[in-house]
C-alpha cells in the first residue's frame, strides 16, 4: 500500500528512523493490521496539488478529494516560542495586537503576505532553517518564532539541551490539526484496507505501542495532555468525511503514483 | 684554473666565454626571479584583500542566521582556491568555524594558531553597521615558492641553452679565425721540428697570426740552412769516426801481424820446425817470444783502453760463478809461485751467490788484480775473498806485497800511471791495466777502491751486481781450467804471466788432433803476409798436416780445385780479393760441410764476425793466433767433417733401407698427419711416388680409417698400449680402390710423457685377404653342397617311393580282372602319368645332381662291342615301330674293352638315339662309333671314340639350335614335346662333359640332324667277362628291374627276384642308400631300412642286412652291398 507524504520532520521524514513519529505509528498500525505500507515522499506543494491517491498528513490540504477513509492517527499544533532571559516578564498572547512591536521569526516563504503583519506593527523576519530561528531567539534577534510544537521541542532539545527550560512555548489557539491516513475512494479494496488500518490503530492503542512512540518523541512529560481527546475529536470529524464506495474497484495498473 | 694552463687556446677561450655568458645570464636570471617574486607576492596580497572582503559580505546572512553549516559551505567554497590555506570565522552565539588545508590538499579543522609565513587578513562582519562576527583569512606562499622554483629551473635551462648556442657559434667563429690557423702553424712547426724543413705556412693575413706564420717561415729557412750545414759536418764526423775505427783495426792488424809472425816463427823454431837448436839459440828465441808476447799484451791493453774510452765495449752479462772463476784464475798463477814463498788463497766459498757480469771481462778484471798481486808480492799470502753487501758482491784481492804510498792511491787507476816510475822498469806493464780494470768494473755498474800500506800490502776491492737468480741455471766454472779464446788473446798486465796459461791449455788441442793430423790431411793456408804463412806452415807441418799456401784469394781459388784441401785457413784482409769474397766464391762449389773455412784476421768487431759467417765461414780466429788454438780449431772442424761424412753415410744407408723397404714406413703426428713416409707407403696409399709430396696434407689416420670408430679403436689401443701390432683394416687408395692393410705402430713420447708422434709400418694385405675370402667361400660352398647332396638324396627317395608304388599298383590293376573298359583306360592314364612323372623327377634329380657336382662317374671295364649291340638292339625295336631304318656303323679298329662309366654312356647314347627316333617320321637313323686316335705310353693305352647319331627327321632351325641344350627347352611339335621332360639333352651334354667331351650338333630343317660327341677313354688291360647288355623291354615301368611285391600272383610282367633271400628295393632307393653310404650317414640309412620294411615286407631281408651294417658303421660294406644290386639292376 503506497501512501504519499511530504518531508516534514519530525512527523514524516525519509531520513529519520522509522520515517519519523508519524512513520513509526503508520508502520506499527500496518504491522498489526496485516498491511504493508510504503511511504512515498513528495515535495509539499506537489503533494498538496495531487487530487488522487492515498495520502498521509493533514486532511485539510485535500478538501476536494474523496476518500473512502480518513483515519486520524496523530495530532499536531503550532506554538510561539520565546527565550525567557530576553523576556523576563514573559509575553502574553491573545491576539495579533498583543504582538505589536515584536519581531517574529518564521521560515522563509512560510507566510505569503508579510505586509499584513507589517501593517499591524509586527515585524516578520524570515529564516531558512528552524534551527536559525531558535538561535536568533536566543541572541535576541527575534522575539518570537512560530513553529509546530513537536519540532520546536526537538530543536531546543538538540541545540540547547541545557537551556530547555529557558524557552517558553505559547500554544496558538485553534491550531490543532490531525495527521491522518487518507485512502482514496477509487483505490481497490479501499474499505477492506481501511478496516485493517483501523484495526491496527486500535491494536497499538490497546497494547501501549502508540503511547511508547509518543513518549519517544515528546518525552514522557511533554506529551500534550489533551492528545487523545483531540485525536478522538478528529476521528469523529473525519468519519463524516469518509464516503461509501459506490462504484466497482479500479484495476491495479490504473492506480496513480 | 690551473687545469686550463695545459689546454688549447680554443678550450681556454671557450671556458672564458662560458664564464662570461653564465655570469651575464645569471644576473639576468636573478633579476627576473626577483621581479617574478614581487609580482607573485602582490598577487597574493590582492587575493587576500579581495577574498576577505567577499567573505565579510557573504558571511553576513549566515552569521546573522547563526548557521554554521552555511558558514562552513562558504569557507569551503572560498578555499577552492588552493592558495587560500585557512579561513576562520567567529560569530555571536558561539559560532566558530575554522578550516585549514591538510597535507593531501583536503580540509580539516583549524585548531591551532598559525605562525608566520602566511599572508593573513582579518575583518569584521557587520549587519546594519553592527558587528555580528569576524573572519580571518590565511593565504599560503607555498605555491608561489613552487612556481618560483619552476621559474628558476626554466631560467637556468634557458641560460644553459643560450650558453650552448653562444658557445657553438663562438667556437665555430673562433676555430675559423684563430684556432685552425694556430693548429696549422703548430702542425707545420711540429713537422719542422721533426726535420721536414720543406714545409711552409701559407697563412697570409695582416693580423698577429699572419705575422707569426711569416716569422716561422723565415725561421724555418734559417733552420734548414743550419741543419744542412750540421748534417754535412755530422757526415764528416761519422766518416772520421769510421776512419778512426778502420785505423784502429788496421793498427791492430798491422801491429798484431808482425808480432804474430815473430812469436809464431820463434815458437815453431823452438818446437823444432827447423831441426834441433843449440841451447843458446833456444834461449835467445825464448826471449824473443817473451818480448813479442809482452808487446802483444801491450797492444791489447792499448786497444781495450781505446775501446773503453770510446764506449765501444759491449758487455755480455749473465750469472757467473765467481768462486769457480777465481779458482781458474788462481790456477794460472800456481806455476809462478812454485818457490813456495807466496800462497794464493781463494776464500770465496762455493755457496757464494753468482754475480751478474760479462764472464770474459770479469776474468780480465780478476786476472789484472791477481797479476798485480803476484807481481808485487815477494812472499806472504794473496787472498781473494767476497762478501755480499745488499744487492752487490764485494770481491777483494788482498796481498802482503810492497804496498802503495798513500799519495799515489788515487793515481794508480789513471791511465799510464803506476805507483812508481821505477815499477814499470822493474815489474813491467803498460800502466793501463788498473785503468782498464777500473773502467771495466764501472762499466759493470760497480766501483773499485784500494787500501794499501807501504811494506804491508794492498787490498783491491770492487763490487758487482748479484745475479737475480741463484745461478742455478748457470754453469759452474768448476773442474780443470778452460781458458776461453778471448781470454787468451787478452793477457793481463805483465806478459810473462801468460805463459802458465798457455801451458794449462796445451794438452787439449793436440788431443783433438789424434788420428786426424796426418800427411793425407791437406790444409790450404791463405795470407798475403808471407810471415804469417810461414808461421802457420811451421806449426801445422810439425803436427803432421800437409800444408799448402796461397798468398792471394785468386791463387786460393785455383788451389782449391788443384789441391782439393780438407780445410782452408783464410786471411780476411788481403789486397784485390779479400778473404770474405774469396770464401763466397769457394762456397759456390764447396759447401760448408765439405770444405771448412777458418778465417784468420785481426778484425775483431762483431760485425766482422757476422760478415764472415754470412759468406760461408765455419769459424773465426782473431790474430794474434795461438798455435794451440789454431790446432784445436782445425782438429775440431776436421773431426766435425769426418763425423758429418759418417753421418751422411749412415743417413744414406738408412735412406736406402727406408726407400727400398717393401713395407710402408711412416712417421705421423698425434693427429695422424704424415711427417715422413717411404715410397712404399705412398704407393700403397695410391700416391705417385715420383711427385714431391707435402706429407702434412696427408692424414694417414683419415685415409686408413675412414670409419671414426675404427680410428678411435686404433688410437685408443695405441694410447693405452703405446704400441699396436698388426691392426688390420680396410681403406681406400687415393684412386678410391679399396685395399686391406695391416698396421703396426708405436708412440714416441716427449720428455713430459706427451705423445710427440707415432711411427711404424703398414703392409698391403689385400691379396692375403682375398685368398682368405676365397677359402671361406670355398668352405661355405662345400658346406652348402653337402647340405644340397643330403637334400637330393632325401628328395630322391621321398619322391620316387610313392611314384613307384603308384606305378606298381597301376600295373597290377591293369592285369586285374573285373575292370571294365573305362576303368582300364583310367588305370592306363594313371600309369602313364606316373611313368612320365617318374621320368621327369629322375631327370630333374639327375640334372640337379650334375649341376651340384654331386654326380661322379664310376668308370669300369666294359665291353664296347657288346654295348653297341645292346643299345642298337634296344633302339632298333623303337625304330621298327615307326618303320624307320636303323643302322649301326662301327670302325674295325674299335677296341672291345675300354674303361668307362657304362651306365652313363648308355644313358647319353640312348637319349640321342631316342630323340632321333622320336623326331624322325620317315627315313633312317644311323648310330656310328668310330675310333679316332689311339695313343699311350707304356702300359697305359687310350683311345678317342666318336659317337654319332644321324637322322633324317624334322631337323632343327638355327634359332632352335641355340637353345636345345638348355634345361627344359624342347623343339619340335607339341606332341613330341609332351613326351619328354626337356632335360634329356641338357643332362646328356653335362654327362659327356663329365667324360671329357662335348656334344655338337649339325642340322638342316626338314632334312635331318646329326648329334655327335668324342671321348678319350683308357683301353682295358685284361679281358673281362662282360655282362650282356640287356635292355629291359616290354610295357609298364621302363626303368631298371623293380620288384613289386604287391603284385598279384601270376603277373607275367614282373620279373623274378634276383635272390630268393634278399630282394633289393628299386634302383632309386638303391641310389639313395648308395649316396648316404658314400656320405657316411648311418642314421638316415637306418631310417631308410625302416621305411623299406614298412613299404614292403619283401624288402625285409635287404633292410635287415642294411640296418645291421649301418649299426656297425660299415659304410664301405654298405656301398659294396648296394652296388652289387645296382650292377645287377643295371645289367
Amino acid at each position: 500500500m503506497e501512501l504519499g507524504s511530504s518531508e516534514t520532520p519530525p512527523f514524516w521524514s525519509a531520513d529519520l528512523p522509522g520515517n519519523g513519529m508519524g512513520g513509526e505509528i503508520l508502520h506499527a498500525i500496518s504491522r498489526h493490521g496485516g498491511i504493508e505500507s510504503i511511504i512515498v515522499f513528495f515535495p509539499t506543494k506537489r503533494l498538496i496539488r495531487m487530487k488522487t491517491g492515498n495520502h498521509l498528513g493533514d486532511p485539510e490540504h485535500w478538501p476536494e478529494q474523496k476518500f473512502v477513509a480518513v483515519i486520524p492517527i496523530a495530532t499536531f499544533r503550532s506554538s510561539f516560542y520565546y527565550y525567557r532571559p530576553n523576556h523576563k516578564k514573559g509575553i502574553v498572547f491573545s491576539g495579533l495586537s498583543d504582538l505589536r512591536g515584536y519581531t517574529i521569526g518564521v521560515i522563509k516563504r512560510s507566510i505569503e503576505d508579510l505586509s499584513f503583519f507589517e501593517s499591524n506593527g509586527i515585524h516578520i523576519e524570515e529564516s531558512y532553517k528552524q534551527e536559525s530561528l531558535f538561535k536568533k531567539l536566543r541572541l535576541g534577534r527575534i522575539d518570537l518564532c512560530g513553529m509546530v510544537d513537536l519540532s520546536g521541542i526537538l530543536i531546543i532539545r538538540k541545540l540547547f539541551p541545557d537551556e530547555i527550560d529557558q524557552f517558553a512555548r505559547i500554544p496558538l489557539p485553534r491550531s490543532v490539526s490531525a495527521i491522518s491516513i487518507m485512502i482514496d475512494a477509487e483505490y481497490p479494496n479501499a474499505a477492506e484496507i481501511a478496516g485493517k488500518y483501523r484495526d491496527g490503530l486500535e491494536a497499538i492503542l490497546a497494547n501501549g505501542t502508540y503511547s511508547a512512540i509518543l513518549e519517544k518523541y515528546y518525552g514522557p512529560e511533554h506529551v500534550p495532555k489533551d492528545w487523545f481527546v483531540q485525536l478522538l475529536k478528529f476521528r469523529t470529524r473525519y468519519e463524516k468525511r469518509s464516503v461509501p464506495i459506490t462504484h466497482s474497484p479500479r484495476r491495479v495498473d490504473e492506480i496513480p503514483h | 684554473m690551473k687545469f686550463l694552463i695545459k689546454k688549447g687556446i680554443q678550450t681556454k677561450m671557450a671556458f672564458l666565454l662560458i664564464a662570461v655568458i653564465t655570469v651575464v645570464l645569471a644576473f639576468f636570471g636573478v633579476y627576473q626571479y626577483l621581479d617574478i617574486r614581487n609580482s607573485r607576492t602582490r598577487e597574493l596580497n590582492e587575493l587576500a584583500d579581495f577574498t576577505i572582503r567577499r567573505l565579510a559580505e557573504n558571511l553576513v546572512i549566515p552569521l546573522w542566521e547563526v548557521d554554521e553549516q552555511w558558514v562552513e559551505d562558504i569557507i569551503v567554497t572560498e578555499m577552492s582556491d588552493k592558495r587560500i590555506y585557512a579561513i576562520s570565522v567567529t560569530g555571536e552565539g558561539n559560532l566558530s568555524e575554522a578550516l585549514k588545508r591538510d597535507k593531501a590538499g583536503g580540509m580539516e579543522a583549524l585548531t591551532e594558531a598559525l605562525g608566520d609565513g602566511f599572508i593573513s587578513r582579518r575583518r569584521g562582519v557587520l549587519k546594519d553597521n553592527e558587528r555580528i562576527g569576524s573572519v580571518e583569512l590565511f593565504v599560503t606562499q607555498r605555491y608561489m615558492v613552487e612556481a618560483l622554483n619552476r621559474e628558476i629551473v626554466k631560467i637556468m635551462l634557458t641560460v644553459l641553452v643560450l650558453n650552448l648556442i653562444l658557445l657553438v657559434a663562438f667556437s665555430i667563429t673562433l676555430r675559423r679565425t684563430i684556432t685552425y690557423p694556430v693548429h696549422r702553424i703548430l702542425n707545420i712547426a711540429n713537422a719542422i721540428a721533426g726535420g721536414d724543413f720543406s714545409r711552409r705556412i701559407d697563412i697570409r693575413t695582416d693580423d698577429e697570426i699572419g705575422r707569426l706564420a711569416e716569422a716561422i717561415n723565415v725561421m724555418t729557412r734559417y733552420l734548414k740552412e743550419s741543419f744542412e750545414a750540421l748534417q754535412i759536418k755530422n757526415m764528416e764526423l761519422t766518416r772520421l769516426d769510421e776512419l778512426k775505427d778502420e785505423f784502429l783495426a788496421n793498427t791492430s792488424h798491422e801491429l798484431r801481424t808482425p808480432l804474430n809472425g815473430i812469436i809464431g816463427i820463434a815458437d815453431s823454431l823452438i818446437d823444432g820446425a827447423a831441426g834441433p837448436l843449440p841451447a843458446e839459440a833456444r834461449k835467445n828465441l825464448e826471449l824473443i817470444v817473451a818480448g813479442g808476447r809482452r808487446l802483444a799484451n801491450l797492444v791489447n791493453d792499448i786497444l781495450d783502453f781505446s775501446k773503453l774510452r770510446n764506449k765501444d765495449l759491449v758487455l755480455n752479462k749473465k750469472p757467473v760463478d765467481i768462486h769457480g772463476l777465481t779458482n781458474v784464475v788462481i790456477s794460472l798463477y800456481l806455476p809462478l809461485i812454485e818457490s813456495g814463498s807466496v800462497t794464493i788463497v781463494n776464500s770465496i766459498t762455493e755457496n757464494t751467490t753468482f754475480v751478474y757480469a760479462d764472464e770474459n771481462r770479469l776474468y780480465q778484471i780478476m786476472t789484472n788484480l791477481l797479476d798485480n798481486a803476484v807481481k808485487f808480492t815477494e812472499k806472504g799470502t794473496i787472498t781473494v775473498s767476497a762478501e755480499q753487501e745488499g744487492d752487490k758482491l764485494e770481491i777483494v784481492v788482498a796481498d802482503t806485497g810492497i804496498g802503495i804510498p798513500e799519495n799515489r792511491l788515487e793515481a794508480i787507476f789513471e791511465a799510464f800511471e803506476q805507483a812508481d816510475g821505477s815499477v814499470e822498469r822493474e815489474y813491467g806493464g803498460t800502466g793501463l791495466g788498473l785503468s782498464v780494470t777500473k773502467s771495466l768494473v764501472e762499466l759493470h755498474g760497480g766501483d773499485i777502491r784500494v787500501t794499501s800500506k807501504v811494506g804491508e800490502g794492498s787490498s783491491f776491492a770492487f763490487t758487482l751486481d748479484i745475479a737475480d737468480s741463484t745461478g742455478a741455471d748457470a754453469p759452474r766454472t768448476d773442474g780443470p781450467p778452460v781458458i776461453t779464446m778471448e781470454s787468451e788473446q787478452r793477457p793481463v798486465v805483465g806478459g810473462e804471466a801468460r805463459e802458465p796459461c798457455r801451458k794449462t791449455s796445451e794438452v787439449r788441442p793436440n788431443d783433438a788432433l789424434t788420428g786426424i793430423s796426418d800427411a793425407r790431411t791437406r790444409i790450404l793456408a791463405v795470407d798475403d803476409e808471407p810471415v804469417n804463412l810461414k808461421v802457420i806452415q811451421n806449426n801445422l807441418e810439425l803436427t803432421g798436416f800437409s800444408v799448402y799456401t796461397a798468398n792471394s784469394g785468386l791463387q786460393a781459388l785455383e788451389m782449391c780445385d788443384a789441391v782439393r784441401p780438407d780445410l782452408i785457413l783464410l786471411d780476411v784482409m788481403m789486397p784485390r780479393l779479400n778473404g770474405f769474397e774469396t770464401a763466397r766464391r769457394i762456397r759456390i762449389k764447396y759447401p760448408k760441410e765439405v770444405l771448412p773455412i777458418i778465417f784468420l784476421t785481426a778484425k775483431d768487431q762483431v760485425k766482422d764476425l757476422m760478415d764472415g759467417f754470412v759468406v760461408g765461414g765455419n769459424d773465426y780466429i782473431i790474430k794474434p793466433i795461438s798455435k794451440n788454438e789454431i790446432l784445436a780449431r782445425i782438429g775440431f772442424h776436421l773431426d766435425l767433417r769426418r763425423s758429418q761424412r759418417r753421418l751422411q753415410a749412415a743417413e744414406e744407408s738408412y735412406r736406402n733401407l727406408f726407400n727400398g723397404a717393401h713395407e710402408g714406413i711412416f712417421q705421423a703426428d698425434p693427429d695422424g698427419r704424415l711427417i715422413n713416409a717411404n715410397p712404399s707407403l705412398m704407393d700403397i696409399l695410391g700416391y705417385d711416388v715420383s711427385e714431391s709430396m707435402d706429407f702434412s696434407n696427408i692424414s694417414l689416420l683419415e685415409q686408413c680409417f675412414p670409419d671414426p670408430e675404427a680410428r678411435d679403436a686404433f688410437l685408443s689401443e695405441l694410447a693405452n698400449e703405446r704400441a699396436v701390432i698388426d691392426f688390420e683394416g680396410k681403406a681406400q687408395r687415393r684412386s678410391e680402390d679399396e685395399f686391406w692393410f695391416s698396421i703396426s705402430a708405436h708412440v714416441v713420447q716427449g720428455q713430459t710423457g706427451e705423445i710427440v708422434r707415432f711411427e711404424g709400418s703398414l703392409v698391403d694385405i689385400t691379396e692375403r685377404k682375398r685368398k682368405e675370402q676365397v677359402e671361406r667361400e670355398k668352405e661355405a660352398a662345400e658346406a652348402a653342397n653337402r647340405t644340397k647332396g643330403a637334400f637330393l638324396a632325401n628328395m630322391s627317395h621321398e619322391l620316387r617311393t610313392p611314384l613307384n608304388a603308384i606305378l606298381g599298383y597301376s600295373q597290377i590293376l591293369q592285369r586285374a580282372t573285373g575292370l571294365n573298359e573305362d576303368q582300364q583306360e583310367g588305370v592306363a592314364i594313371v600309369k602313364e602319368s606316373a611313368r612320365h612323372l617318374l621320368t621327369l623327377i629322375n631327370d630333374i634329380l639327375e640334372f640337379s645332381k650334375i649341376e651340384a657336382g654331386k654326380l661322379v662317374l664310376a668308370p669300369g671295364e666294359m665291353d664296347l662291342h657288346e654295348f653297341v649291340d645292346g643299345v642298337g638292339g634296344f633302339m632298333r625295336l623303337s625304330a621298327q615301330r615307326k618303320e624307320l631304318r636303323f643302322d649301326i656303323e662301327t670302325t674295325p679298329d674299335t677296341p672291345r674293352f675300354i674303361v668307362a662309366d657304362e651306365k652313363r654312356l648308355r644313358q647319353v647314347v640312348l637319349n640321342l638315339i631316342g630323340n632321333a627316333v622320336k623326331f624322325t617320321e620317315s627315313g633312317r637313323v644311323i648310330f656310328r662309333v668310330e675310333t679316332m686316335v689311339r695313343s699311350g705310353w707304356g702300359e697305359e693305352k687310350y683311345v678317342a671314340l666318336r659317337f654319332e647319331v644321324e637322322d633324317t627327321g624334322v631337323g632343327i632351325s638355327k634359332d632352335q639350335l641355340a637353345i636345345i641344350f638348355k634345361p627344359f627347352e624342347q623343339v619340335g611339335d607339341e606332341r613330341s614335346k609332351a613326351s619328354g621332360t626337356g632335360l634329356g639333352l641338357a643332362i646328356s651334354r653335362r654327362l659327356v662333359r663329365l667324360m671329357g667331351g662335348d656334344i655338337t650338333v649339325t642340322s638342316v630343317p626338314n632334312q635331318g640332324s646329326c648329334f655327335s660327341f668324342e671321348i678319350v677313354v683308357p683301353v682295358a688291360h685284361s679281358e673281362r667277362v662282360v655282362r650282356g647288355a640287356q635292355v629291359a623291354g616290354g610295357n609298364g615301368y621302363e626303368g631298371p628291374r623293380r620288384k613289386i611285391t604287391a603284385a598279384p600272383e601270376g603277373c607275367p610282367d614282373l620279373p623274378p627276384a634276383s635272390s630268393p633271400e634278399i630282394i633289393p628295393p628299386p634302383e632309386v632307393d638303391l641310389e639313395a642308400i648308395h649316396e648316404l653310404a658314400l656320405l657316411g650317414k648311418m642314421r638316415p640309412i637306418r631310417r631308410k631300412a625302416d621305411q623299406l620294411r614298412e613299404t614292403d615286407r619283401a624288402y625285409g631281408a635287404f633292410a635287415d642286412r642294411l640296418d645291421e651294417m649301418a649299426k656297425a658303421f660299415e659304410d664301405k660294406q654298405i656301398v659294396q652291398f648296394v652296388e652289387s644290386y645296382m650292377r645287377k639292376e643295371s645289367s
